[in-house]
């Protein structure tokens, strides 16, 4: 296909309020750092989808990244070579001096996002190169070239940032740190007002005790840097999608070929094995071949003292497993698996610092040789690669260029569907999910997850027909807050029963502003000691299709009554159990207006009997509680007379 | 009762053949057939075969729904084991491939499971396990803790 990729602009971006005096920071360079030297930059890209015209993604992206490179300097330096006349050697360090990386803003709108997704039979396709800067850089060319470069192509539907970073200057951990650290600065925006404090970047220093710095490379190692890699056009690089159910089924074989006590595969290893296994199965290479897989491993917390996990830098060592194709081919995945385990389990601080002494003593930098009948797995499933959202939408892809590559390299990176999933549940219905949570304290943790997650639940109180807050400690402003966010609510239980929920007046008034107050048929406002007749007459007020309403264990007095009265028309029942400021003319007033009210409970209030009486009179059918109270009118229980 | 057989094709080209009655239990594929813009085989865009073959799992099970009440709990204890057979992160699929197919008894049963098991989780496991990530500034954070501070009070203490 022939993709058309035209380059617009081409500039430098440089650290914003760079700053001569604290920022020109010297970093020194250990063994594995230099053991890249000749290495070509790592390229990757994100394919993200379509910004609205409107934005201005350019300058966006350059602002932002200009705050971002204040934080993560050492991008924004270059590499320093100092010839050792003495003794004829070389030495290296990387000087923050803010000289800055390069951008690219090109175009490509032949293609579309369908092109780059869906690769004819998960080949690659040849275009995807020109998306990436630094095609070919090496580390040692570092002196002059930028330590990190970004290419930002518009496509026909969709964006894909591709970038490539000097392997000595940072490891994979440390390069999404700073993507995670930019996108977030472009997604919320970049004035000063609006900006999170990000913590001082972390920096390695000096490590190795015993180890001189700067360390001294022969001339000869550096002078004609050969390319570690000078193959890669022929090499088609291909997308291998494991599902997760794929994932867990190879863990569970590994594990499950291994003794009790190896049973610590992990699915990294189990699906690496996998791919080891395959490769050598059809790569024709004789029984008795040496074969040999290489994994980069995280070094810092393996170090003792550890690093911090955050710290900046390039901190990977290689772990490489060696066999011969007939093991192989002989053993199962479970075998392989625990190859892959073992290797990666005795990397430990010992091991680390045998290879830097060595390496001091025979420097020797990383060359084509070291990856025949190997292969190498690089990047890692963990790293966040799909939360960088620079505020029009989170990737769609992830993709490596063609640098640093080799002959059976394989980079593992999370697959969207996977790590992604929750995100792509539209709103609504995770709002619904939390509309079948009971418990508040769960959506009290949801709410706490991310912004979406909190609007859903917001959200899943629109879905709501009944609230009930019984058992809960509310106050005025929680109960005022969710009851303004359930529209549909039709029964509302805000009734005491536990101490310390404490709602007042001022509760009410809030909630009677609700929109769903007009719509409510039944209220709970039983025991609720706070509150007085000001704040029921306000509530009621709006309250006009109540048919059920509990105000039992209140002071409330026939005020309420009467704007019950009032107001409920559509009134059923009410219960006013121990309400003893309740009159004979109060009630007389509501069953007078509330025609339709069947059913009234009076338990231990202080009216007498002969209002009962009144009552049925006005409404004969009319249920009142207790009844026996009627049917012993001759002889009045005491509680009539209790005081 | 006709018994006409439909294909249903997957996102990755699983196909599977079933029943005209279990296929319209998936209502976007009713509605084709309402519409009469079925031939024989039908391809669904949005779900891979692993987990169309479990939509299909259930909605077989439930082609014919008894009212009787010993039906109604044979299923119910059917659907419970169903759902134990999965994690979290295929409960999440089945939700999304139920959503699109439109099988509304299984997009209720399974926002029933997650949402029971969704209390086992804290925001930091929560995040951990669904990859969502954390965009409240500190501020915010502590905004929204404050703000559902009373849903975490758990002990009934009485008042002196």
């Amino acid at each position: 296909m022939g993709a058309e990729v035209i380059v617009i602009s081409n500039s430098i971006v440089r650290p914003e309020s760079y700053s001569e005096e604290s920022d020109r920071v010297k970093i020194h360079l250990t063994p594995w750092d230099l053991f890249f030297l000749r290495a070509e930059y790592p390229q990757r890209g994100l394919l993200f989808p379509q910004p609205d015209p409107e934005t201005r993604i350019i300058s966006q992206l350059k602002s932002s990244l200009s705050v971002a490179l204040k934080i993560f300097y050492p991008f924004a330096g270059r590499l320093v070579k100092i010839k050792n006349e003495d003794d004829g050697t070389a030495s290296f360090y990387v000087d923050c001096d803010g000289s800055g990386v390069k951008f690219i803003h090109a175009s490509a709108k032949s293609v579309s996002v369908s092109d780059v997704l869906e690769p004819v039979d998960g080949n690659v396709p040849e275009f995807l190169n020109r998306f990436y800067p630094a095609n070919g850089v090496t580390s040692y060319e570092g002196i002059s070239d930028s330590l990190i470069a970004f290419q930002v192509t518009e496509l026909k539907d969709g964006v894909f940032i591709g970038f490539g970073y000097n392997h000595m200057v940072a490891d994979g951990s440390s390069f999404w740190s700073f993507f995670n650290t930019w996108s977030e600065i472009c997604f919320n925006g970049f004035d000063s007002d609006h900006r999170r404090k990000f913590p001082p970047l972390l920096l390695r220093g000096w490590f190795l005790d015993g180890i001189e710095y700067p360390i001294r490379i022969p001339m000869s190692e550096t002078e004609t840097p050969n390319r570690v890699v000078v193959t890669s056009s022929l090499i088609q690089e291909k997308i291998f999608r494991v599902t997760s159910r794929n994932i867990s089924e190879l863990k569970a074989k590994a594990n499950g070929e291994v003794s009790s006590d190896d049973r610590k595969i992990s699915s990294l290893q189990g699906v690496s094995a996998f791919m080891w296994r395959s490769i050598i199965r059809n790569s024709g290479l004789n029984p008795e071949e040496v074969i040999h897989c290489k994994l980069l491993v995280d070094m810092r917390r393996r170090l003792n003292p550890p690093l911090e996990k955050e710290c900046f830098g390039n901190v990977v060592g290689f772990a490489t497993v060696t066999t011969t194709v007939a093991e192989m081919l002989n053993n199962g995945l479970g075998w392989a698996a625990l190859q892959i385990n073992k290797t990666v389990g005795s990397q430990t601080n010992e091991e680390f610092r045998e290879f830097a002494e060595n390496w001091v003593k025979k420097p020797s930098i990383l060359n084509a040789k070291a990856f025949s009948n190997c292969i190498t797995i690089a990047s890692s499933p963990r790293f966040n690669v799909y939360g960088n959202d620079f505020g029009w939408g989170k990737p769609i892809a992830v993709r490596a260029g063609p640098g640093n590559t080799t002959n059976g390299k394989l980079i593992a990176y999370p697959g969207i569907e996977e790590e992604a999933a929750i995100d792509r549940l539209p709103l609504d219905l995770l709002a619904y999910i939390f509309s079948l949570v009971t418990s508040f304290t769960v959506l009290g943790q949801a709410s706490g997850v991310c912004k979406k997650w909190r609007k859903a639940v917001n959200q899943s109180m629109a879905r709501r027909e009944s609230l009930s807050f019984a058992g809960w400690k509310m106050d005025d402003d929680s109960t005022s807050r969710l009851v303004h966010l359930a529209y549909n609510l039709k029964e509302l239980d805000i009734s005491r029963s536990r101490w310390g929920c404490h709602i007042t007046d001022n509760g009410l008034y809030q909630i009677a502003s609700a929109r769903c107050v007009s719509n409510l048929n039944s209220v709970s406002l039983w025991g609720m000691t706070a509150i007085t007749d000001s704040g029921v007459v306000q509530l009621i007020s709006r309250t006009s299709s109540l048919q059920h309403l509990n105000i039992g264990g209140t002071f409330i007095t026939d005020e309420s009554l009467f704007a019950i009265a009032e107001r409920c028309h559509h009134l059923k029942t009410i219960g006013m159990w121990c309400c003893r400021h309740v009159t004979e003319r109060g009630l007389l007033v509501l069953v007078n207006k509330c025609r339709k009210l069947e059913s009234i409970n009076l338990w231990g209030t202080r009216v007498p009997v002969d209002c009962f009486i009144a009552l049925l009179t006005i409404s004969p059918a009319l249920q009142i509680k207790p009844m026996e109270l009627l049917l012993n009118a001759q002889n009045p229980p005491p509680l009539l007379h209790a005081v | 009762m006709s018994s006409n057989k439909i294909v249903l094709t997957s996102s990755d080209g699983e196909s599977f053949e079933v029943e005209e009655v279990v296929a319209r239990k998936l209502q976007i594929v009713g509605h084709m057939i309402e519409d009469d813009c079925v031939i024989n085989e039908i391809p669904l865009q949005n779900v891979t075969g692993d987990i169309l073959s479990m939509v299909i799992e259930y909605c077989k099970t439930h082609v014919d729904e008894e009212e009787s009440e010993e039906a109604q709990t044979k299923l119910k204890t059917w659907d419970k084991e169903f759902m134990k057979k999965f994690d979290l992160k295929t409960h999440l699929k089945i939700i999304l491939a139920a959503n699109y197919l439109n099988v509304k008894g299984l997009l209720d049963l399974v926002s029933q499971t997650i949402a029971d098991n969704i209390k086992d989780y804290t925001p930091e496991k929560i995040r951990e396990v669904f990859g969502v990530e954390n965009d409240y500034t500190e501020e915010e954070e502590a905004e929204v803790r404050k703000e559902n501070a009373w849903a975490f009070d758990e002990a009934d203490t009485p008042k002196p």
